[in-house]
C-alpha cells in the first residue's frame, strides 16, 4: 500500500546486515532506522567500519537486508533500479576506460533501455491530461488520482540530463571526446558525477566520491555537485570521512558509530544556501563542525 | 600531437643513433660469422648460408606457393581455434554449470601433446587439410581460452555496482564491460597463438609426409635426402612468416588497446 507520504520518502525501517559464516558473523550493521524527504542532500559520516558503505549499498539495492525493510519513495530498491531511478559513484570514478568521456556519460540511457520506455509512455500518459503542466510540476504524491499509478512521474529536466550540456557545465566541455586516462582525477570524478545525473535518477548514491582528491580540486568539485544538485532537485546521500564536507553539503548529517554499526544521532544543517559565501555562514558551518565532532567522540569516536 | 614530437625527435633521433642500432647488427653479423665458420668446417651439420640464398632466389615461386600453403592451414586453424575458445570462454564465465562441465575436458586437452595427436588424425582424416586445421586449432585453443576467462573476469566491483544499480542485463554487461575489458588479455594471448599457429601446420604436415604442399612437407623430403639447405630456406621462410604475424598483431594491438595501460607509456 503506497500512502501519498510513502512516495515522497526514503525510509529505512530496522535494517540490519552481518557478514560471514555463522559463528564467525560480523554485524555490519544493526537495526537502523532512517528517513529523509524527497529533494534533500544528507550526509552519512563516520569511522571506518561504521557500516555506512553497507547502509549505502543497501539503498542501491546491491545487497539486502538480513532484516527490515529499505523504502525508496514507496518502492523497493530493486524496483527503483530496474526503472533506472538510482543513480551510484562509488569510490573511484569507475569509468570505463577504452570509452570516451562522452560515451561514458551516455552509459546509462544505453543500458536497460526498458527502463526508458516504461519511463517515456508514463510521462506522455501524464502530458496527455488537460492539466498535466501544473501536475507534471508537482511531485507525483499531489496527484492522488493519477491513473497508471506511475509511481516515478516527477520529471527530472530533460536538459539537465543532456550528456553534452552536463558535461559542459562541469567544465568539460573541451574533453568530450578525450578518454579517461587522459584527465586529472579531479576531471574523471567529475565525469563519474555527469554520468550519475545523466541517469535522471531520483535517488543518486555517494560513496566518499572526492576521498581521492586534493583539497582544491576537492571545494570546486564539492562546488558544482551542489549546482548540479539544485538545479536537477535529486535527492543525495552522500556518504563521507570528511566533517568539513559533511556539514557544507547537507541538509541533515548522519553520523554512525561503529562495533556495531548504528546511527548514533542525526545532526540538521540550518544554514542558508549558498553557504561559504560570507562570515556569518562560514562561522555557522564551523559551529555545527564543532557539534558533529562532539557527537562523534560520544559515540566513541577516537578524532585525530 | 605530442605524436608529432616524438615522431620528429623522441623516436626518430633513438632510432638514428648507433646506440639503438649497433647492438642489433652486432649481434646479427657475429651470429652470421659463427654460422659460417661452423658450415664450413661441418657441411653435415649446417648449409652455408649462401647456398641457403641462393635456393631462396632460384626456387622462388616453389617455397612462395609452400609457404601459402602452410600459411594458410595456420591461419584458417587459428580462426577456427579463436572463435571456439570465445564461445567456450563467454560460455564458461557466464554459467558455473558448464564451467565445471568443460574447464577439466579442456585441460585435458591442454595437457595432451598435440604432436601425438598428429599421426592418428592423419590416420582418420586422410592427408588433405583437414587434420592439419585441427591440429592448428587445438593449439591455439588453449592459450586463447585461458586469456579470455581471465580478461571476462577482470571487470573491477565499482563498475559493476554501477551497471547493476542502472540494472543492466548480463548481455549489457558483456557487452559493454567484459568484452571490452577482455581485449589486453586476448591480444596477449594472440600474441603467442598467431606465431604458434604455424607450430600446428607444420607439425600436422609432418606427420602426412609425401602428402600435398607445405614447409611442413618440404622440410621432411629434403631430410629424409639430406639437402640441408632446402630445409633451411623452408626454416627461414617459416622465421619469417611467423616474425610477420608476430608484427600484425602488435599492430593491430596499438590501434585497438589505445586506451590501455600497455600502450599509455609508448605515448608519454
Amino acid at each position: 500500500m503506497v500512502t501519498a507520504s510513502d512516495s515522497d520518502r526514503l525510509v529505512v525501517t530496522g535494517a540490519s546486515k552481518s557478514y560471514g559464516r555463522p559463528g564467525s558473523r560480523r554485524e555490519a550493521l544493526a537495526a537502523v532506522d532512517f528517513e529523509m524527504t524527497r529533494g534533500q542532500f544528507v550526509s552519512i559520516i563516520g569511522p571506518s567500519g561504521c557500516g555506512k558503505s553497507t547502509l549505502l549499498r543497501l539503498l542501491a539495492g546491491l545487497e539486502h537486508p538480513d532484516t527490515g525493510s529499505v523504502s525508496l519513495f514507496g518502492s523497493t530498491p530493486a524496483e527503483a533500479s530496474a526503472a533506472k531511478r538510482i543513480a551510484f559513484m562509488p569510490q573511484v570514478p569507475a569509468l570505463l576506460p577504452w570509452a570516451s568521456v562522452l560515451a561514458n556519460v551516455k552509459l546509462p540511457s544505453r543500458v536497460n533501455r526498458r527502463a526508458d520506455a516504461r519511463r517515456e509512455a508514463a510521462e506522455r500518459a501524464v502530458a496527455g491530461r488537460p492539466d498535466a503542466r501544473r501536475e507534471a510540476a508537482l511531485p507525483v504524491a499531489a496527484a492522488p488520482g493519477a491513473p497508471a499509478a506511475p509511481r516515478y512521474s516527477q520529471p527530472t529536466p530533460r536538459a539537465a540530463a543532456d550528456p553534452v550540456a552536463l558535461l559542459t557545465e562541469l567544465g568539460l566541455g573541451d574533453s568530450l571526446k578525450a578518454l579517461p586516462h587522459e584527465l586529472s582525477g579531479g576531471m574523471q570524478q567529475r565525469v563519474a558525477i555527469a554520468r550519475a545525473f545523466a541517469t535522471q535518477a531520483d535517488l543518486l548514491l555517494m560513496d566518499e566520491p572526492f576521498s581521492a582528491l586534493d583539497e582544491f580540486t576537492r571545494e570546486s568539485t564539492q562546488d558544482q555537485l551542489l549546482a548540479l544538485w539544485q538545479k536537477v532537485g535529486s535527492t543525495v546521500v552522500f556518504v563521507t570521512h570528511s566533517v568539513p564536507e559533511a556539514v557544507v553539503l547537507s541538509d541533515a548529517v548522519v553520523v554512525m558509530s561503529p562495533r556495531p554499526g548504528h546511527i548514533a544521532s542525526i545532526v540538521p544543517i540550518d544554514v542558508p544556501r549558498p553557504r561559504r559565501s560570507g562570515l556569518a555562514e562560514s562561522a555557522a558551518l564551523h559551529e555545527y563542525e564543532d557539534l558533529i565532532r562532539e557527537k562523534l567522540r560520544l559515540a566513541g569516536v577516537e578524532l585525530s | 600531437m605530442s605524436e608529432t614530437q616524438n615522431g620528429e625527435w623522441g623516436v626518430t633521433r633513438s632510432r638514428w643513433s648507433p646506440a639503438f642500432w649497433l647492438p642489433t647488427v652486432v649481434a646479427v653479423v657475429v651470429a652470421g660469422v659463427v654460422w659460417e665458420w661452423v658450415a664450413i668446417n661441418n657441411p653435415y651439420l649446417l648449409p652455408r648460408l649462401g647456398q641457403v640464398g641462393l635456393q631462396l632466389v632460384t626456387e622462388t615461386p616453389f617455397y612462395l606457393e609452400n609457404a601459402a600453403a602452410t600459411l594458410s592451414e595456420a591461419l584458417i586453424g587459428l580462426a577456427i581455434g579463436l572463435v571456439s575458445a570465445f564461445i567456450v570462454a563467454v560460455l564458461v564465465t557466464e554459467s558455473g554449470l558448464l564451467r565445471r562441465a568443460i574447464m577439466p575436458l579442456a585441460i585435458i586437452l591442454n595437457v595432451t601433446p598435440v604432436v601425438a595427436i598428429a599421426p592418428a588424425l592423419v590416420v582418420a582424416f586422410g592427408f588433405g587439410p583437414a587434420p592439419k586445421l585441427i591440429v592448428t586449432a587445438l593449439i591455439t585453443f588453449f592459450p586463447i581460452l585461458m586469456n579470455l576467462i581471465t580478461g571476462l573476469n577482470s571487470a573491477s566491483v565499482p563498475v559493476l555496482q554501477v551497471f547493476e544499480t542502472l540494472h543492466a542485463s548480463r548481455l549489457e554487461i558483456l557487452g559493454r564491460l567484459r568484452l571490452p575489458g577482455s581485449l589486453p588479455y586476448l591480444f596477449a594471448a594472440l600474441r603467442v597463438v598467431f606465431p604458434l599457429s604455424l607450430v600446428g601446420a607444420v607439425v600436422a604436415e609432418f606427420s602426412a609426409p609425401g602428402a600435398g604442399k607445405g614447409l611442413g612437407t618440404v622440410i621432411s623430403v629434403a631430410s629424409a635426402n639430406s639437402r640441408l639447405a632446402v630445409v633451411y630456406a623452408a626454416i627461414a621462410c617459416l622465421a619469417a612468416m611467423g616474425s610477420l604475424l608476430l608484427l600484425v598483431v602488435i599492430v593491430v594491438e596499438r590501434r585497438v588497446l589505445r586506451w590501455h595501460e600497455s600502450q599509455l607509456s609508448r605515448r608519454a
